[in-house]
């Protein structure tokens, strides 16, 4: 097996163990998308002399010569960020982003740019400038959005890890569809300097991998700080009775509570029946504040100008934004406090909250809906009643792979924890795939086979 | 909103006012967006959040100091 086909930490790992050589792991990483992206459309665009400039330079970091993909929601030195999309509303220039630096400190290479769904306005990766991305367990199917292009270069093995961003469940959702790990941190604690939402009150960068360990590494060299590994014995595991949790398609509902009880068991801890008052209205509040964040950078004209080279969703859903009324939009920050508190009192309670990352498997590219027990739902309407309660709260959120579908597609379990505990999350991550004995986490898709 | 003729003429009017055109296609997919969100808006509108004390030093990467 190629050393690429290790997780990230491993191959960090055997380069600084002197195993592997990291101009021998980049060609490889290069050749690799050559070969495997066309069929996803994961990476929109390689720099290879730029790639080997920063081996060159590399410090001998945590990462040193591991190739990983950044999602095109940052800047870097030699190109400036799309957005998805064929047109911003702010300046768009090459630089020095928060999560450029963080990498090049820790001597990562950055091998590619991956895709994102369009303005990072959905959670199926449908939509983009460049083309949709893939699914690598079935190329017909959404990868996930709107880190799609992280999430199917992790999956495909193209990298060992990826840089996704996470505003209403975007490193999470992807990393269900996909079937790798996915860490959505803490509000503030990644590095996030040059992204297109400077203003953000939701959005976090974060690391895809393949798995918890590997997600620790990328993690700690994005926070800046080490997010040791911990303890998780004795967990106490929150569940609620509510559609989150139970309108699910009932393989999904099947897995995720399979592997409550394994990480229950695992950790010798308990599984607790809570009660999130007003969640019914954290959906709607997440979607309120998360997608007005940016209408302070985009003017009516600019709005009116735009083209057919923007999607007719992308379009259609601007312009309702700019209809929706203030004070919906001022209760909604209301709703923020009522679900922050909500929460604080829970966590008293519990270590972590577990529910479905997503309640159906990936949709097809072409009719990205789900059929639910309540009836057929665009995805992104029923995924985000799983994903932006963390993004509204700050909490940290991590999804991790449970099971495969019937049709061979992943499955994921969402955990959250309470504010700053990130680390904990990925202990109950590392717990589960033991239990499991990695059984989700090693498997692949085809396209994936060990070279 | 109450019927879809009352919103579609919400939606002509108020991007008129702000001075931004409307195809019909986009105006089916902001049709679609309100079937799809409409009533937990209104939900929203009508909660009484009158108890909800607001949290003037927030700060989302932390708890909120008080629950």
């Amino acid at each position: 097996m190629s050393v690429l086909d290790r997780p990230l930490r491993e191959q960090a790992a055997a380069i600084a163990a002197g195993d592997a050589d990291a101009a021998e792991l980049l060609d490889e990483a290069l050749e690799r998308i050559e070969a495997r992206n066309p069929e996803l459309n994961a990476i929109v665009d390689t720099f290879p002399e730029r790639s080997r400039e920063m081996l060159v330079e590399a410090p001998r970091g945590p990462l040193y010569g591991v190739p990983v993909a950044i999602k095109d929601e940052w800047p870097l030195p030699w190109r400036a960020y799309r957005f998805g999309a064929a047109r911003l509303f702010s300046a768009a220039e090459p630089g020095e982003s928060g999560p450029y630096r963080a990498l090049r400190g820790a001597g990562a290479v950055i091998v590619g740019v991956a895709n994102m769904h369009e303005y990072g306005a959905g959670s199926t990766g449908h939509l983009s400038v460049y083309g949709a991305a893939h699914n690598p367990w079935d190329p017909t199917r959404c990868p996930g959005g709107s880190s799609s292009g992280p999430a199917a270069s992790v999956a495909a093995r193209l990298v060992g890890g990826a840089v996704g961003a996470d505003g209403i469940g975007s490193i999470r959702y992807p990393a269900a569809y996909c079937g790798i790990t996915g860490l959505k941190p803490t509000f503030g604690r990644s590095a996030m300097e040059g992204h297109p939402v400077p203003a953000t009150t939701t959005v976090v960068s974060g690391p895809m991998c393949t798995d918890a360990a590997s997600c620790r590494l990328l993690g700690s060299v994005l926070f800046g700080t080490g997010l040791d590994a911990g303890d998780a014995s004795g967990l106490r595991i929150g569940v609620v009775s509510a559609p989150v949790s139970e309108d699910c398609r009932p393989e999904v509902r099947e897995a995720c509570e399979a592997a409550i009880e394994a990480l229950r068991a695992e950790t010798g801890g308990e599984v607790i029946e809570v009660e999130i008052e007003g969640l019914d209205h954290f959906q709607i509040a997440s979607i309120l504040v998360g997608t007005t964040e940016m209408l302070d950078e985009m003017t009516p004209g600019e709005l009116d100008s735009l083209g057919e080279e923007t999607s007719l969703i992308a379009r259609g859903l601007l312009k309702y934004r700019m209809l929706l009324s203030a004070a919906a939009v001022a209760r909604a920050h209301r709703v923020r406090t009522m679900a922050r508190r909500s929460l604080a009192r829970v966590f008293e309670d519990v270590d972590v909250i577990a529910w479905p990352t997503v309640p159906a498997p990936a949709p097809p590219l072409d009719n990205p809906t789900v059929e639910l027990p309540s009836g057929p739902r665009p995805a992104d309407w029923a995924n985000s009643r799983a994903g932006g309660i963390a993004n509204l709260t700050g909490v940290p959120g991590i999804s991790v792979p449970v099971g495969l579908s019937g049709d061979g597609l992943p499955i994921g379990l969402q955990l959250l924890a309470a504010w700053g505990r990130d680390g904990l999350l990925l202990d109950a991550a590392e717990a589960l795939e033991r239990a499991t004995g990695r059984e989700h986490t090693d498997a692949r898709p085809a396209i994936a086979a060990p070279a | 909103m109450e019927g879809s003729g009352t919103f579609e003429d919400f939606v002509r009017a108020g991007l008129e006012r702000l001075g931004i055109e409307l195809d019909p296609a986009e105006l089916a997919v902001i049709q679609a967006a309100e079937s799809i969100y409409g009533a937990q808006i209104d939900a929203l509108m009508r909660l009484d959040l009158g108890d909800v004390e607001p949290e003037n030093d927030l700060d989302l990467s932390r708890a909120p100091k008080s629950s």
